[in-house]
């Protein structure tokens, strides 16, 4: 039996292997730490997490990262959480006076520690205080805002952010082993890690209320399982016997073959065969899309797609859905809420398919939007439409980073799909019992976060040679005001006879 | 006393807009001279956007790819044969290009045309397995509107193309083919797409149309008539009304196929006969002149208008087969070469982290090889320009005559703004009339031959009636001197007024025109500009006459030139411009009818107002 909670300040590494259609495998590598708080020196738990959540005074911290798309209509339900392109953050705080010191805190300490560009996200331009997302929904109308009360929550994401090896080098580095023994050995190589399709890592910061601090750090790679990369890194684990972690109080390998999770202990060499896996296919509760319409320089559109998928929708009576999503925006996407228009199979239906929305109105400068609805799909229809206008800001030059003709990055929409659960709702099956393992047993029953496709936007931009012609103009007309006046007031009366 | 510098500037200020009449013409002339010299300015073609790294890159598509795609083009030939009419091969070939994609893993999409019936286009997406999904490029074929074995060539070599460069591992944006029906137009049906794609409605077929985020570029790919053969590559800028692409996409595009390993010749024109090697002067400037005419009608040239309609910089291109050319790649080695362009103008656009923004959108090729930019090509334009200004300065400072300072004072000119305002609307909704009439006959459907003779007719009836309705004759406010103050105040006749305002008219359209569409900007202000500057009164009767004969007789020239030009019988033009204006609502029309026809009507009546040399003294 696998220790769940330890006693003492405990370290677990684990690794789930999925095989996914296209010929592509999903590997997530879990590394649990746990400590308790009153210990004075930390025995395996990263100095710089414990600190940060100490000082941020924070219930939890989040910071994730992600790179590559998640392909769902091929590859199904990701096993946790496939994060959206660039890096999130996220916290909660009891108290909401030590939410915006802690944010500041911990967004500058986050960003050294992980070489992300995170003070951007200390800006009021950037946060948003959500009031329905990130909690639990029974179906009660009210019942959001109710646990919302209990914490204060703040969420900034910074889609345009590059994630690279710069991201994962202090990644690695918080682990005991670092990169040198354990599971983490197989992430050593770094071009193997980032030539995955997708590719998700951060970490999850916590306490709980007996005065333990938590740390886990996950990382999910999708990789083509013909690829050198995947054969390197399974050859890794698969050596990990003869190399482990001295700090690890257990090293696992879980492979998920259908609902079946088999359990392999690495520090008992056991043995596992990667390649006798079969494919998974988990379809996700719902498929969702997110697209931009329009493409002038002063008007456009989003529209957000929410689809059954297509064998549960030909089912003769497919359950209503219980859904929330969760859509910041920059100030300079200014929406018209009165634009919001919903169509339910194609037809137009009134708001009152919404059960709650909730609606922050960006500031110009200051603050940006934040559009929280919460809506249920109802039985047996297939696909909702959700439709907002929007006006284009125009920015200063200044405001424009330097790659300009880009365009601009739209933060990712969160959407969470509260299920049904029914008597035959599908959990994985296993012998072994295992931090990780209660985590993926708790997402079958859980809700299912999706995170939108990313989008870009293109604003006006000006020509910035512009300003060199309005330099050169501005710098003639001063020089000849100058010079003129200069004249003006050196001039004699008297001269004028001797130029005679 | 040595007068001050400032004071030398005045008096030359003054003494040049006192000669304005004469100063104007000799501009104009040298307007001429300069644009006929603009071909020397011409500077050689280069790419300035360095992200594309053209040639710092491989091709990969080879001798196995181009045998697919002639398997593809194979069994797409035997579509033809089998289906019974054009419009069902077409569409029985966008269902197996929808099949084929779908074999293959990709994403594939029908969607509508509006309100076409059963048309419909096909559009397929490759996800870059490492892109983020924020940007894709997207190549265009056309199915339905040319010849059908080389849209056999073309889409077979699209789908080869597509599925190489689909999984390439260095591929960061996704790619999206888009096979257009082009049964009602390639264009019409390109932008049929594009609605559906930038809209929200739901255009598809039930199979759902999922988009691939920002469209950055797009490519437009023809093979040659015969299919398999290619010894140059004809390409297409010209969008809506001269809007062109940026000219770091041509410039890319011209370099990556005149290098190894495509090596092949790139030409503007549609004459097969045209060398772009001739860098003579004189061939020069015939290629400038074609350039501008092309971009002066306003007609786009290909399905890539559309998507520069939508903001998205494109271009069209088509491989021709030319007896010049010393070598022409046939069969296998056709395919191979036009996939590897393919390939490799993906690759350098792949490469690309913002849109085309290093070169400029305002340009006049002069052939493949040579360019003028806006700083260049401006030039005899604004020298028009400030002849019609300074004529309209002097006119309104000092009359007709140079009466600017007597010794008795000050003297100010007056003028009948309101009458001649007043003259110059009623020009312009003779001019809309005519206009209207022109596009109304045009819409019931008569020949060309009949819109023009009724239109002719038209404005013929509409000259005669703002002739009589403006016929002030004796009722004209002479010439007259008033004193008030020692400014003496000289009110001048109304027709100096009506040609002051009718030169601001053609100033100010000309100018904005110019940022617009130049060359139809530059062809209309030199069509214009003498018969605003030269019109005046005489009093001698035969001069009178000769002038409005002179002015009678431009449109006719003018059509019978321009029709020469754009190869038409001089008897269809009116008919053929209606055409053009309805199908892609270009601005030839309005320019004819909304400052040509009015600034004219204003020529004439300036040209037969009566002269009074007698100045009543008040």
């Amino acid at each position: 039996m696998i220790p769940i909670v330890a006693a003492r300040a405990s370290f677990v590494e684990e690794v789930l292997i999925e095989r996914l259609r296209d010929d592509a495998v999903a590997l997530v590598f879990t590394f649990t730490t746990t400590e308790h708080e009153l210990e004075r020196h930390s025995a395996v738990m990263a100095k710089p997490l414990r600190a940060v959540l100490a000082k941020s005074r924070a219930e939890t911290l989040e910071l994730w990262f992600g790179r590559g798309r998640w392909n769902a209509r091929r590859w199904g339900a990701p096993p946790v959480v496939a994060k959206p392109i660039g890096a999130e953050a996220l916290g909660t705080w009891r108290a909401d006076e030590d939410a915006e010191r802690g944010w500041r805190d911990a967004t500058t300490a986050l960003g050294g520690t992980f070489c992300a560009s995170l003070s951007a996200l200390g800006t009021s331009t950037a946060v948003t205080s959500p009031v329905l997302g990130f909690n639990a929904w029974d179906g009660e109308a009210s019942s959001a805002r109710r646990a919302s009360d209990a914490a204060t929550v703040k969420h900034a994401s910074l889609p345009q952010e590059a994630v690279c090896v710069e991201n994962l080098a202090p990644w690695l580095k918080q682990l005991p082993c670092r990169d040198r023994a354990g599971l983490a050995k197989a992430l050593k190589t770094a071009h193997e890690v980032f030539s995955a399709r997708h590719l998700t890592f951060g970490v999850r910061l916590s306490k709980d209320g007996d005065g333990y601090t938590r740390s886990e750090q996950t990382l999910m790679m999708v990789l083509p399982d013909a690829s050198e990369s995947y054969a390197e890194i399974i050859g890794t684990i698969q050596r990990v016997a003869s190399d482990v972690c001295v700090a690890a109080d257990g090293s696992y390998v879980h492979a998920r073959d259908g609902d079946d999770i088999a359990t392999f202990n690495l520090s008992s060499s056991a043995a596992f065969d990667a390649d006798a896996l079969g494919v998974n296919h988990r379809t996700p509760t719902l498929y969702v899309e997110r697209f931009l319409t329009g493409t002038g320089n002063e008007f456009g559109g989003i529209v957000i797609d929410i689809e059954r998928p297509a064998l549960e929708s030909s089912a003769n009576s497919s359950p209503p859905i219980r859904a929330r999503l969760f859509q910041p925006l920059p100030w300079f996407v200014k929406l018209y809420m009165h634009t919001l228009s919903i169509e339910l199979d194609g037809v137009a239906v009134s708001r009152e398919v919404l059960d709650e929305m909730h609606f922050v109105p960006a500031e110009d400068r200051v603050r940006s939007s934040l559009l929280e609805l919460q809506m249920v799909l109802p039985a047996n229809a297939s696909m909702l439409r959700l439709r907002l206008d929007f006006d284009k800001g125009f920015l200063r030059a200044q405001e424009f980073p330097p790659d300009a003709n880009r365009g601009f990055d739209l933060p990712p929409a969160r959407f969470d799909a509260f299920r049904v659960i029914h008597a035959d709702t599908r959990v994985p099956r296993t012998q072994q019992a295992s931090a990780f393992l209660d985590k993926l047993r708790a997402s079958s029953v859980a809700p299912e976060t999706l995170y939108m496709n990313s989008l870009l936007l293109l604003l006006p931009t000006p020509d910035f040679s512009m300003t060199f012609n309005v330099a050169a103009m501005t710098g003639s007309v001063l020089s000849i005001l100058f010079l003129s006046l200069m004249r003006a007031m050196t001039a004699r009366e008297s001269w004028k006879d001797y130029r005679r | 006393m040595s007068a001050s510098p400032r004071e030398k500037i005045k008096r030359l200020a003054v003494a040049c807009v006192r000669r304005g009449s004469f100063i104007s013409l000799c501009l104009y002339v040298l307007g001429l001279v300069v644009a006929s010299l603009a071909p020397s300015l011409a500077r050689d073609v280069y790419v300035d956007e360095n992200a594309f790294l053209v040639g710092s890159t491989h091709a990969t598509f080879d001798d196995l790819d181009g045998a697919r795609a002639d398997d593809y083009v194979e069994t797409l030939t035997k579509i033809t044969f089998d289906a019974r009419s054009r419009a069902r091969t077409t569409r029985e070939r966008l269902e197996w290009v929808l099949n084929a994609l779908d074999e293959r893993g990709f994403e594939s999409y029908k969607s509508w045309l509006d309100g076409a019936g059963d048309l419909f286009n096909v559009h397929g997406v490759a996800r870059a397995a490492r892109g983020n999904g924020r940007e894709s490029m997207a190549l265009v074929t056309v199915l339905g509107d040319g010849d059908a074995d080389a849209e056999a060539a073309t889409v077979g070599l699209a789908l080869r193309a597509f599925e190489k460069i689909g999984r390439a591992p260095w591929l960061a944006k996704d790619l999206m083919w888009v096979c257009v029906d082009g049964s009602r137009g390639e264009i019409d049906g390109t932008m049929a797409w594009l609605k559906t794609y930038y809209s929200s409605s739901v255009g598809d077929l039930g199979g759902g149309f999922e988009r691939a985020g920002a469209i950055q570029q797009a490519f437009v790919f023809r093979a040659a008539n015969r299919g398999a053969a290619a010894s140059a590559v004809r390409v297409k800028l010209e969008g809506w009304n001269g809007a062109y692409p940026n000219q770091d996409i041509f410039t890319m595009f011209r370099s990556i196929v005149e290098t190894y390993p495509v090596s092949m010749r790139v030409s503007l024109e549609s004459d097969v006969e045209v060398r772009e090697d001739d860098l003579s002067r004189w061939s020069l400037m015939k290629s400038t002149a074609r350039f501008m005419w092309r971009a002066a009608t306003g007609i786009p040239s290909g399905a890539h208008a559309a998507f520069k309609a939508h903001s998205i910089d494109a271009i069209s291109f088509e491989a021709i087969e030319r007896q010049q050319d010393a070598y022409v790649r046939s069969g296998l080695r056709a395919y191979v070469t036009l996939g590897q362009m393919l390939e490799l103008t993906f690759r350098a656009c792949n490469n690309l982290l913002e849109l085309l923004h290093h070169s400029c959108f305002y340009y006049i090729l002069l052939g493949p090889n040579k360019f003028l930019g806006i700083a260049e090509y401006i030039a005899p334009q604004a020298i028009l320009l400030v002849s019609l200004l300074l004529t309209a300065l002097k006119m309104t400072t000092f009359g007709m005559e140079d009466t600017s300072s007597t010794s008795d004072g000050e003297t100010r000119m007056s003028h009948d703004w309101f009458a001649a305002i007043s003259k110059l609307s009623l020009a312009l909704v003779f001019g809309a009339i005519v206009g209207t009439s022109c596009v109304s006959l045009h819409l019931r459907e008569l020949n060309h031959v009949t819109v023009t003779l009724g239109t002719v007719a038209v404005a013929f009836i509409a000259f005669i009636t703002f002739l009589r309705l403006t016929l002030d004759g004796e009722a004209s406010p002479v010439r007259s001197t008033t004193k008030v103050c020692d400014v003496t105040i000289v009110r001048q006749e109304q027709w100096v007024g009506v040609k002051v305002i009718n030169i601001a008219w053609l100033l100010f359209t000309m100018s904005a025109c110019t940022f617009f569409n130049f060359a139809l900007a530059f062809l209309t202000t030199v069509a214009l500009a003498p018969a605003c500057l030269l019109c005046a009164p005489s009093g001698d009767a035969a001069k009178r006459n000769r002038a409005v004969a002179v002015l009678g007789a431009l449109p006719p020239t003018w059509m019978f030139v321009l029709s020469r030009f754009a190869g038409s019988p001089v008897y269809e033009s009116f008919g053929l411009l209606a055409e053009h204006h309805v199908r892609w609502k270009t601005f030839a029309l309005p320019v004819v009818f909304g400052i040509a026809f009015p600034v004219l009507l204003i020529c004439f009546d300036v040209a037969r107002s009566p002269v009074k040399s007698k100045t009543k003294k008040a």
